[in-house]
């Protein structure tokens, strides 16, 4: 094992790049995958799911620090579109898997990408972090509070490197804020707003919930295309008849895979939210929503889903169309609010909070947090935390009422149907 | 609205399915079948409210409510059970919910005995797993007898897995083989049940075999069926099955030591770990030491140290996390301390890593040295920001310090005290003395954090000899300058005319008064430019005020043909500035194209951020484009216009459609539009522009296009045509009325056609306040009969009547009067007089106040006028009869000929009140109304 390019990469630190990149066959051909030995430092990655961000431009790259050497998908159309667009931008012939357990497997592969529907996100974490992969994962980090859970446990068991993909909380202007998170987070620490405070992420605050994101009901079954293993895509999902609304790019409208607005853009929106209240080791002690009846497998909308933190902090989510009227604040204190834009109502604001100390740096470079071991800023922890109050909100929002939880324990109080949905049992062989 | 409509029509059609004799009667004498119809027609419940009552019903009934409703249910195939499964789902959820679980055996009792009759597989599989949600282990038996069904045993056996008090029947079917093993295996797993360890043990050994004869011997455990075993065994099992784990898979090995050291046996687990430290597989490796660390708790520093000599950085780091649980313990940090020095330098980074992470003070000896004692530029830099996240009087000193090094350093230092948590003002200005570098880096931090207290420093270091320290104190002039510096840098701004210090003595200028208020702002920079040569210097400062006078001055600039007043206009953040830019955009010359962008750009931002409401936005939006701009502003406008949803907005978007440079974000715009407005837009024009936009989704094919095609298409399934054309009824053809309005035709009509457009045969009032913007018939009248439909659209909505009025001037005043047309029910009007409310001959003779019907609802009005009397009547009620003349005792102006006349009751003059004939308008006081049906009855003829 001293011989793979893992074990040179843990010793090369920050490392001096020296060796000419060879394909990899010419080492298999000098025998075998044991001895096989780095082509150079250059991290390698796989992308498990290339359907849709999988194979977008963000993430459906190669460079100097990190190349993309293969690519798995349960829909072989995806796959050929894969290694089309992957001759087309690199020159290059990925390594096609169409089960992730052999894409996570292959030494080759240093990173684990996880781009699937995050009814997979658990397993697949998990398996890479037994693997001794590190992972790259799209949000929303697992569609169950205690899928989440497990994976923290796994990632820092054996001693991985997680980031999950939001990036709100250390970069770019915050969603349709028009603001970065940083100054933010600097007036909530100098204590100008006060304490505690209430967010507000809403159209009117720059936020959209993707309503159209929703399921249909009443879905009449189809036939599977024969491009798709149906039965590999749904996994740990329950068995239910195909239609094509419920997978590729329309799964997010269904509980058993997502939860529609909320399930996938909830940790993008909440994850920054956590960090700027400094939230990121704890949980809200409460979830109350106010919604129409959801149907058992459909997702639809909502009205407002609002948080209380124990020390009373609260974050409020306005669903779309149904915005606070007037000038709503982002974030309110008693000691003043903040809107978007990050228009103040304390004077001169911008440069009260010159004054004080920038927040402390993060690691915002995943590759060289692989290189030289270093938590990512958004990692399996902090992410759990977010991830988890999506869920809370999505099991408020299926059952359709309050609910209290135990930030020590991780359950809901005295609920017990809420709490199956903590840990909902997989389908077949399926586990975490 | 539509929503319960088709609730109700699929309820009905669900019932016709329903069993028959249902017969038992609630508390309000229904049937069961008609509780669970009239649930049905609630459903889905659009609050909690009205959810909790339908479910409360449906509960009360059960199980007889469930058996029906579970009867409804008819073969997924059909894809019409959406109804049923939110009653059933919404029922489950209501009695899970802790105080409703009385009706809970009931329910359940519902979903087993439906169960049982039910045969489409999909259904049944609902309706099991909706049992699984409420069940507990009373229940259990129910999932038993399914856990060997083709299609309910996986969520029989989830159940099992996840419903307390399950272990005895999961056992049961583990000794007697009545389920597929996996199955049991997770549910095993999930329940870590012990007994279960020797069964599955044996079932691990039969499968052993039947795959003996593969190939590949070792290729067992990579069968599902192994893998849920070894899993299972991993979280079920006891020192019996370490050998088997310890060889098949040493994870789930590793996850049974730890099982076996929570247990209690932490000797076998510690025994088994420390072998598996010696792994060559890391993951493997850092997994042994968090079962020693999770054994022996602050015990296991001895293996965390040890990590820390080991050579692969994984483990580690992975040592170092375990760590942070003991970051507190004395003994660990002491012989961290301890073994420092020896380390390798790469282990040396990673502890100084972990000790900035931790924040471990007690580790900063061993930080600072670091930074000085490295041969490579990697330990210094992770000392040089563990020293930052550490903090205190020390880590500030030696950061400082590090100002005057080696750059690389120096840069690191310079990021760590941007965010140093303490007082730097006396190092800073230390720094600031010592030599060329360190002063550089000490004025960017003052200036970043505004440090105002070393203002005098800087001052001072402007004048320096040293040509890199001069340019770093004026670019951190601004960061420290406040208000009592005005004047020392106005004087400067003078010295330094047109060079090259300018723009940062500039933005100093700024900076030094951007706490004062505008118009205190204004102040000090116009005293400063009275005195000035070059006035032009102090544009930027005029900007930042942003008051109408500071605009004008910036716009005087502009028309003697200043560059530096355009540039400094265009960062003005105040509506202010809006007319100006629009002005400069319209007569820019033909060639300067970039100034006209630049202008318009900016108009079209400071107009969005304005307090203007949409439909003023809009209407402001549009004098852009009629200036013909190129196609970003042309881009920028449709974008600003999908947020002012307004007909007017609608209708300038819908004209981008056909070019396709704009078509997608005019598509965005008619699309958004469409979606919020609460206007009326004509039915033609709507649909045949969502009909272009949705073509445009379709072609553009990007990851959200397919929703917006989606939603365009409901929205086109929604639109109703409009009735045909007003044709008058019999009677009022006889009398002769004459038709002003047939719900398309307003040629009968001048002045603001802008404000008042036919739009689905109504006449949609679009009008602002104010005497241009009022509509008049083309004729003359003097007794007639008006006649016609009126509708309020937003609440507080205000419009009138004019009677015998001419045109452009104040109907309730300069004409007969104006008969007041107001939502006086809304609370904005408290406090209204009673000769304003609705139906009033305004300031004259009140009306009787009515209670107007919802928005939205269609009133009919008759005005009646003839010699002095005017009659209105509303919706069939006289509100108003009076005589004008009489009302005011023949005096419609003050007979003293002052403004107060003591004759009327608004003690106003209304010189027209005894006008011989005149034009009827209606008199727009903003957007909200509706007319349609408009005719007359001229009396006089």
């Amino acid at each position: 094992m001293d011989e793979s390019r893992r074990g040179f990469l843990k010793k090369a630190g920050a490392g001096i790049a020296l060796f000419t990149i060879l394909p990899r066959h010419v080492f298999g051909a000098m025998g075998g995958d044991k001895r096989y030995v780095a082509p150079s430092d250059q991290l390698t990655k796989g992308i498990i799911g290339v359907g849709g961000i999988g194979r977008s431009s963000n993430h459906f790259t190669s460079d100097s620090r990190c190349r993309l050497v293969a690519i798995c998908d349960v829909d072989s159309e995806h796959l050929r579109k894969g290694v089309e667009l992957g001759k087309q931008k690199f020159g290059q012939n990925l390594q096609t898997y169409h089960d992730f357990r052999d894409l996570i497997h292959d030494p080759n592969v240093d990173v684990v990408h996880i781009a699937t529907p995050p009814h997979w996100h658990g397993i697949m974490a998990m398996e890479a972090a037994r693997a001794g992969k590190d992972i790259f994962c799209e949000k929303p980090m697992t569609r169950t509070i205690g899928e989440s859970k497990r994976v923290r446990e796994a990632v820092r068991r054996s001693g991985r490197i997680f980031r999950l993909n939001t990036w709100f909380r250390f970069k770019d202007t915050f969603y349709g804020l028009g603001t970065e998170v940083e100054p933010l987070k600097k007036l909530v620490d100098s204590g100008l707003l006060g304490w505690p405070l209430t967010v507000r992420i809403s159209g009117a605050t720059g936020f959209t919930w993707k309503f159209f994101w929703t399921g249909k009901e009443n879905l009449v079954p189809e036939a599977v295309p024969s491009c798709l293993d149906y039965d590999m895509w749904l996994g740990p999902a329950p068995y239910k008849p195909y239609n094509h609304h419920r997978v590729h790019q329309t799964f997010r409208g269904y509980w058993d895979y997502d939860g529609g607005g909320l399930g996938d853009m909830g940790q993008h929106y909440i994850d920054p939210v956590q960090y700027i209240l400094g939230k990121d080791g704890t949980f809200p002690v409460k979830v109350e929503v106010d919604a129409p009846q959801q149907h058992p497998d459909a997702i639809g909308i909502w009205r407002s889903i609002t948080y209380t933190y124990e020390d009373g902090c609260k974050i409020i989510l306005e669903g779309e169309g149904f915005e606070s009227k007037g000038k709503v604040p982002y974030i309110e204190g008693p000691g003043g609010k903040v809107y978007k834009g990050f228009e103040c109502t304390i004077p001169n604001v911008m440069e009260l909070i010159a004054e004080m100390p920038d927040p402390e740096p993060q690691n915002t470079d995943f590759i060289d947090c692989v290189v030289n071991r270093k938590k990512f800023a958004l990692n399996e922890d902090n992410g759990h935390h977010s991830s988890t109050i999506v869920n809370m909100g999505v099991c408020a929002l299926r059952l359709g009422r309050p609910l209290r939880f135990d930030p020590d324990t991780q359950l809901f109080i005295g609920d017990d149907e809420a709490n199956r949905l903590i840990d909902q049992p997989m389908r077949g062989t399926w586990s975490l | 609205m539509k929503r319960t409509i088709l609730s109700v029509f699929m309820a009905m059609s669900i019932l016709a399915s329903a069993p028959a004799g249902a017969s038992a009667q609630d508390a309000r004498q229904r049937t069961v079948l008609t509780v669970v119809q009239d649930a049905l027609a609630q459903l889905p419940a659009q609050d909690a409210g009205s959810l909790d009552r339908e479910m409360a019903d449906l509960a009360a009934n059960a199980p007889e409510s469930v058996e029906i409703l579970a009867g409804m249910l008819q073969p997924a195939a059909q894809g019409q059970n959406s109804l049923v499964e939110y009653a059933l789902n919404g029922l489950v959820n209501y009695v899970g919910r802790p105080e409703n679980g009385g009706s809970a055996a009931s329910v359940k009792a519902g979903l087993v005995s439906g169960l049982e009759k039910c045969t489409d597989p999909a259904n049944r599989v609902f309706l099991l797993s909706r049992l699984s949600l409420i069940a507990t282990s009373g229940d259990i038996p129910a999932f038993v007898k399914y856990v060997s069904d083709e299609n309910l045993a996986p969520v029989a056996a989830g159940a099992l897995a996840i419903i307390p008090g399950s272990d005895d029947a999961v056992m049961e079917l583990v000794r007697n083989g009545g389920a597929s093993r996996p199955l049991l295996a997770y549910a095993v797993a999930e329940k870590g049940l012990s007994d279960a360890e020797p069964y599955i043990l044996e079932w691990v050994a039969e499968l052993d075999g039947d795959v003996s004869l593969d190939s590949d011997p070792s290729s067992s455990a990579d069968t599902p069926d192994m893998r849920a075993y070894l899993h299972a065994l991993s979280l079920c099992g006891s020192s019996a099955s370490l050998k088997l784990l310890k060889k098949e898979s040493p994870y789930d090995y590793v996850t049974l030591l730890d099982r076996i050291a929570r247990q209690g046996d932490s000797k076998t687990a510690l025994h088994g770990a420390e072998k598996l430290l010696k792994s060559d597989d890391t993951g493997i490796r850092c997994a042994a030491l968090g079962v020693i660390v999770s054994a022996k708790g602050a015990l296991a520093g001895q293996e965390i140290l040890d990590a820390l000599k080991d050579s692969d950085r994984e483990y580690r780091c992975a040592a170092l996390d375990y760590a942070c649980a003991f970051c507190g313990d004395d003994f660990l940090i002491n012989n961290i301390k301890a073994v420092f020095p020896s380390l390798p330098e790469d282990a040396r980074t990673d502890v100084v890593n972990w000790a900035g992470r931790v924040r471990a003070e007690k580790l900063l000896d061993e930080v600072l040295s670091s930074i000085g004692s490295s041969a490579s530029s990697e330990l210094a830099l992770a000392a040089v920001s563990s020293a930052g996240k550490i903090g205190g009087d020390k880590a500030a000193d030696a950061l400082v310090a590090l100002l005057s090094g080696e750059p690389v350093l120096a840069d690191a230092a310079y990021a760590a005290l941007l965010s140093f948590d303490g007082d730097l003002q006396e190092r800073l200005a230390g720094a600031m003395q010592k030599d060329a570098g360190a002063a550089r880096y000490a004025l960017r931090i003052a200036s970043a954090r505004r440090m105002s207290g070393l203002a005098s420093e800087v001052f001072s270091l402007l004048g320096s000899d040293s040509r890199e320290v001069r340019d770093a104190a004026y670019a951190a002039l601004g960061g420290v300058a406040a208000q009592e510096d005005c004047g020392r840098i106005g004087s400067l701004l003078e010295d330094s005319g047109r060079g090259e210090y300018t723009p940062f003595l500039q933005d100093a200028l700024c900076r030094a008064i951007v706490r004062l208020s505008p118009e205190e702002q204004y102040g000090k920079v116009s005293a400063l430019m009275d005195g000035s040569r070059m006035p032009e210097l102090y544009y930027p400062a005029l900007a930042q005020a942003g008051t109408k006078d500071a605009v004008d001055r910036l716009k005087a600039g502009c028309e003697a043909g200043s560059e530096a007043a355009f540039d400094a206009l265009i960062t003005v953040d105040s509506y202010a500035a809006a007319d100006v830019l629009l002005q400069i955009a319209a007569e820019s010359a033909e060639n300067d194209t970039q100034k006209k962008e630049a202008a318009l750009g900016r108009f079209v931002d400071i107009v969005a951020a304005s307090s203007l409401d949409d439909l003023a936005k809009a209407s402001r939006y549009s004098e852009v484009l009629k200036l013909g701009p190129g196609t970003d502003i042309r881009n920028k406008v449709l974008s600003a216009l999908a947020s002012t949803p307004v007909m007017p907005a609608f209708l300038l978007a819908s004209g981008y459609l056909d070019d396709a440079k704009t078509a997608y974000q005019a598509a965005n715009a008619v699309r958004t539009i469409a979606a919020r407005t609460s206007d009326e837009i004509d039915y033609a024009t709507e649909k045949s522009a969502l009909e272009k936009a949705m073509e445009i989704y379709a072609g553009a094919g990007g990851a959200d296009d397919g929703y917006a095609v989606d939603e365009i298409r409901k929205m086109l399934a929604g639109l109703q045509p409009p009735a045909g054309k007003f044709v008058l009824p019999e009677e009022e053809a006889e009398a002769g009325y004459e038709i002003l309005f047939d719900g398309t035709d307003l040629s009968k009509w001048t002045g603001d056609m802008d404000g008042y457009t036919p739009v689905n045969g109504t006449i949609f009032v679009t009008a602002g306040y104010g005497n241009a913007r009022n509509l008049y018939t083309v004729k003359e009248y003097r007794d007639f009969i008006l006649r016609f439909d009126f509708c309020f659209v937003k609440p507080g909505v205000n419009n009138g009547v004019g009677i015998r009025t001419p045109m452009g001037v104040d109907a309730a005043y300069w004409g007969m009067c104006e008969v007041q047309i107001l939502d006086h029910d809304d609370p904005i009007y408290k406090g209204l007089n009673e000769y304003q409310v609705h139906g009033s001959a305004y300031g004259i003779i009140p009306a009787k106040r009515v209670i107007h019907r919802p928005l939205g609802e269609w009133n009919s009005e008759e005005i009646k006028v003839v010699g002095d009397r005017v009659t209105v009547t509303l919706n069939g009620e006289v509100i108003l009869d009076g005589n004008l003349r009489e009302a005011c005792q023949g005096h419609n102006v003050a007979p003293d000929g002052s403004d107060y006349n003591p004759y009327t009751v608004d003690h106003r003059n209304h010189p027209g009140m005894f006008n011989e004939k005149g034009h009827v308008g209606f008199l727009g006081h903003g957007a909200g109304i509706k007319f349609r049906n408009v005719r007359i009855l001229d009396l006089s003829e």
